[in-house]
């Protein structure tokens, strides 16, 4: 017995020291914290309201749906006044774009989306600012989100319809 | 028409020609069954030829009838060296045969099987790998579900309920899978999503699990794609027995405090009862019982009943009719996805929350209710000719309660079969048959639908020197909705060489899977994408071929190898279409698994049995280039076991690489799955105590997205036989 145990212990020394925990709490988030603004009117048929982002600046309404977080998304909590402090989860790296994106009640199609307000470069204000996230929560990416002043998703994919 | 109809009506009339009663006696063979310490052993004495068994009882006593003329006997029990012994008997001789078993390895061969030819055969003779679970082995294991037991045989992995059989299916949330589930021979995938519903047979029904590794539609057509997995119930012996199991457990807390998610240990409970009563001519069984698990998440918790009995008539020597049903119903908790991210659940700023549920899934649950109801005719009117007659019937019953939207679903399977398996001539065995089969289903997703699928196949083996080559094919004819017919051949060629380094087998044969009915009709919507049919999806296929070998040296030391390439084409994966906001199901993928599959075990010393199962598998979707999805590239088993008398222990460590490649959440955090299951256990006449503490290490992963895996569990199962 005590020699089947010799033996065996060194496999189980193998098998220990192999063996980690596993998946482990990761403290903090990972993503983008900030404040929107509304501006302006909800409209009647409004489903929600959304932050998301995109690597790099969707080409194609193919490219439309290759954002972060992953559905299902949850909207920003009702009521649209005033200001909200958000949070996002997404993994480390380089946006092109953070995005507040209107949805009208309906199938989540372009049709139904429109570009309500997006975080801007600091020294272009036309231009949407690049965020980066290494590792914890990138702070103060803060924009308005202005009802009156929505685009349609082909004001940047042309073209538009008659 | 005629010629068509010939073979078929002959085989028709032979199975229902009154069985001449009068003109055949039976030999008998009897004495009892002991270990080389003369301690008597509760073993299964097996007639090779027709499959039927008698059990030793508790002073390892047996007795079996078997037809006058050869027989070939097999005496087996779990950890020790089956023994065959050949015996030539005249009609109505008595003769005693005592066995002595010597303690063994877990056993890769010889084994008879009866999945991968559709007749009983030596497993040793088989063209393709078949991993094989006997009863004694599972039970030594105390799990309590069909998927625990199936899921540690090599080259076996199962993704949260979705089985895949070097890696044959992926995860697909349970739609479509590539294996196809046998109940004592009868196929059981659900009538309209095509996926398995592993709790359909209670574990304490299976006698034996046999899992086929390849393409099997040659003779089993639509769905054994990637292989095949046989649930054989047991045997009924004569006389009265009973049998009661009573099984608690209690599931870990998180290892983290900043992970717990209630105040109290989460436990489960369940029993099962079984009595049997049989004859020499009338055996029946039934069984009834149930559990209530906490669960080990949030929103875990499951309720499950089960009943189900089997009956046999043996009006002859080598005639068996047999009736057999089982129920079960289910009431779980739907954990979904677990929470990541700001606002999806209490996340205590923790990126992610394995433990609790995303709030999106919040109040989710289901109801299935499940059963089945089969009668089979086994006849054997000479020594050459054996046939086999069956109909079935699978119902599954779904309701999916979530928030401000509810699905359900009826489906039905109706199936019958009528198979001849012939010796012609000494060394040669030829299996015909043909097979029909109708699945439907009425759901408010899938939509009033049905599919009718025909079948006839033959295939056959013999010598050729040594060696024994096998040639067959099917033909399955299927229609939807009663619309014109979509034909589909499956071929199958293979051989065996016995050597003195082992026999070697050699095998390719063609496999598909027919799209299930809800592939094909399922209307939905999911995150806001509107899920659409797509009628016109087409059958996919695969081409698989094996070379393999299986060897044993001096009883210590055996293995079973096997170099395997599968070439999928047409598979049918949900499709994203980000223009429209859809999503359907089309053939698109071609991909590619290959690898080995290699099975080792072995006893360096007498009391101790230990076993190695490693696959490696290089998977490709080569219609994008890229990974497949939910592949391990490398599965390891590792098993040892140390008997002491009344007393067992021993453990199971099983490794899963991180996956190249998942779906829905490719950012998300994983790891590799390394799971140590640790066992122990004692027997004493009728009582036998098994402890069993799985995931020992607690190590905290998931395999599919955003499901956390069982935690460490610690369960004791009580059972007493009489």
């Amino acid at each position: 017995m005590h020699r089947t145990a010799r033996r065996l212990l060194p496999l189980a020394l193998v098998a220990g020291v192999a063996c980690d925990k596993g998946l482990a709490p990761i403290p903090g988030l990972v993503g983008i914290r900030g404040t929107v603004t509304f501006a302006g009117a909800e409209p009647a048929n409004t489903d929600g309201v959304f932050i998301i982002a995109y690597h790099t600046f969707p080409q194609s309404t193919a490219d439309l749906y290759s954002f972060v977080p992953a559905p299902p998304l949850q909207s920003l909590p009702r009521p649209f006044t005033g200001s909200y402090s958000y949070t996002i989860g997404v993994p480390n790296g380089r946006y092109e774009w953070v995005v507040a994106v209107w949805k009208r009640v309906g199938l989540l199609i372009p049709d139904n989306l429109e570009e309500a307000g997006f975080y801007r470069d600091q020294a272009v204000p036309t231009q949407p600012g690049i965020v980066v996230v290494n590792g914890t929560v990138t702070d103060a990416i803060d924009f308005v989100i202005d009802f009156d002043n929505m685009h349609p998703v082909c004001f940047y994919i042309p073209p538009c319809p008659p | 028409m005629t010629r068509r109809l010939a073979l078929p009506l002959s085989l028709l009339a032979a199975l229902v020609a009154v069985p001449r009663l009068a003109a055949q006696r039976t030999a008998v063979v009897y004495g009892s069954v002991r270990d080389s310490g003369g301690q008597p052993l509760r073993a299964t004495v097996t007639d090779v030829a027709t499959g039927l068994r008698s059990f030793a009882d508790n002073q390892g006593r047996y007795q079996l009838s078997v037809a006058p003329g050869r027989t070939v006997v097999r005496v087996a029990h779990i950890g020790y060296a089956s023994v065959f012994d050949t015996l030539t008997l005249g009609s109505a001789d008595s003769v005693e045969r005592n066995y002595f078993l010597r303690p063994a390895a877990v056993e890769l061969q010889p084994h008879v099987v009866v999945t991968a030819a559709k007749r009983s055969q030596l497993l040793d003779q088989a063209v393709t790998s078949v991993a094989v679970l006997e009863q004694p082995d599972i039970a030594r294991r105390a799990v309590t579900t069909v998927d625990e037991a199936v899921d540690k045989a090599p080259g076996v992995q199962f993704l949260n309920g979705q089985v895949n059989i070097r890696g044959s299916t992926g995860y697909v949330q349970g739609l479509g899978s590539r294996v196809l589930l046998l109940v004592d021979g009868v196929p059981a995938n659900q009538g309209d999503r095509g996926g398995i519903n592993w709790d359909l047979v209670p574990l304490d029904r299976v006698e034996r699990v046999e899992v086929v590794k390849g393409a099997g539609s040659s003779l089993y057509g639509s769905a054994a794609l990637g292989g095949v997995v046989n649930l054989i119930t047991r045997e009924i012996p004569p006389g009265f027995h009973a049998r009661v199991r009573a099984t608690g457990s209690l599931f870990s807390n998180p290892p983290h405090d900043v992970w717990r998610f209630r105040n109290y240990t989460g436990a489960r409970e369940g029993i099962d009862v079984t009595g049997s009563y049989g004859t020499d001519m009338f055996r029946g069984s039934y069984s009834t019982g149930g559990w209530h698990s906490d669960g080990y998440r949030e929103q875990d918790r499951q309720d499950h009943w089960q009943t189900g009995g089997k009956g046999e008539w043996r009006p002859a020597p080598g005639t068996v009719v047999t009736g057999a049903g089982s129920w079960a119903s289910d009431q779980y908790q739907v954990p979904l996805r677990w929470c990541a991210g700001p606002g999806s659940c209490d996340d205590r700023g923790q990126a992610y929350q394995p433990f609790m549920i995303d709030q999106s899934g919040r109040g989710a649950h289901t109801r299935s209710d499940k059963g089945y109801l089969m009668a089979t005719l086994d006849r054997a009117p000479s020594p050459r000719l054996e046939l086999h007659a069956r109909a079935s019937w699978l119902r599954t019953h779904f309701t999916d309660f979530q928030p401000g939207n509810n699905d359900a679903g009826v489906a039905n399977r109706v199936g019958a079969e009528l198979r001849g398996n012939l010796a012609p001539a000494p060394g040669q065995d030829v299996t015909v048959g043909a097979e029909g089969a109708r699945s439907d289903v009425t759901s408010d997703i899938f939509g009033n639908h049905s599919q009718t699928e025909l079948a006839a196949y033959g295939e056959s083996e013999r010598g050729l020197g040594a060696t024994r080559l096998t040639a067959g094919a099917r033909i399955d004819y299927l229609a939807v909705d009663g619309g014109s017919l979509t034909a589909v051949l499956s071929p199958r060629v293979g051989g065996v060489l016995p050597t003195a380094r082992g026999a070697w087998r050699v095998s390719i044969g063609r496999g598909f899977r027919a799209p299930s009915l809800a592939e094909r009709f399922v209307s939905t919507s999911v995150s806001g994408l509107t899920v659409i049919p797509n009628p016109s999806l087409t059958p996919e296929t695969a081409w698989s071929f094996e070379l393999g070998n299986a060897n044993r040296w001096s009883g210590l030391l055996g293995w079973d190898i096997a170099l395997f390439w599968t070439e999928a084409y047409h598979l049918i994966e949900p499709h994203v279409d980000t223009t429209l906001g859809q999503i359907q199901f089309r053939n698109v993928a071609h991909a590619r698994l290959a690898g080995l599959d290699l099975a080792l075990d072995a006893t360096p010393l007498t009391r101790l049995t230990t076993s190695l199962a490693y696959t490696f598998l290089y998977s490709r979707d080569l219609a994008v280039d890229s990974a497949l999805a939910f592949r391990p590239t490398h599965l390891l088993t590792l098993a040892a076991d140390y008997r002491w008398g009344r007393f067992g222990a021993g453990g199971d460590f099983r490794y899963s690489s991180r996956f190249g490649r998942v779906e829905l959440y490719p950012d998300d955090p994983r790891v590799d799955a390394k799971v140590l299951d640790l066992r122990a256990s004692w027997e004493s006449g009728p009582f036998a105590a098994r402890v069993l503490l799985t995931n020992a290490l607690d190590y905290i992963y998931n395999l599919v997205p955003r499901t956390l895996a069982p935690v460490r569990t610690l369960s004791v199962t009580l059972t007493w036989t009489y």
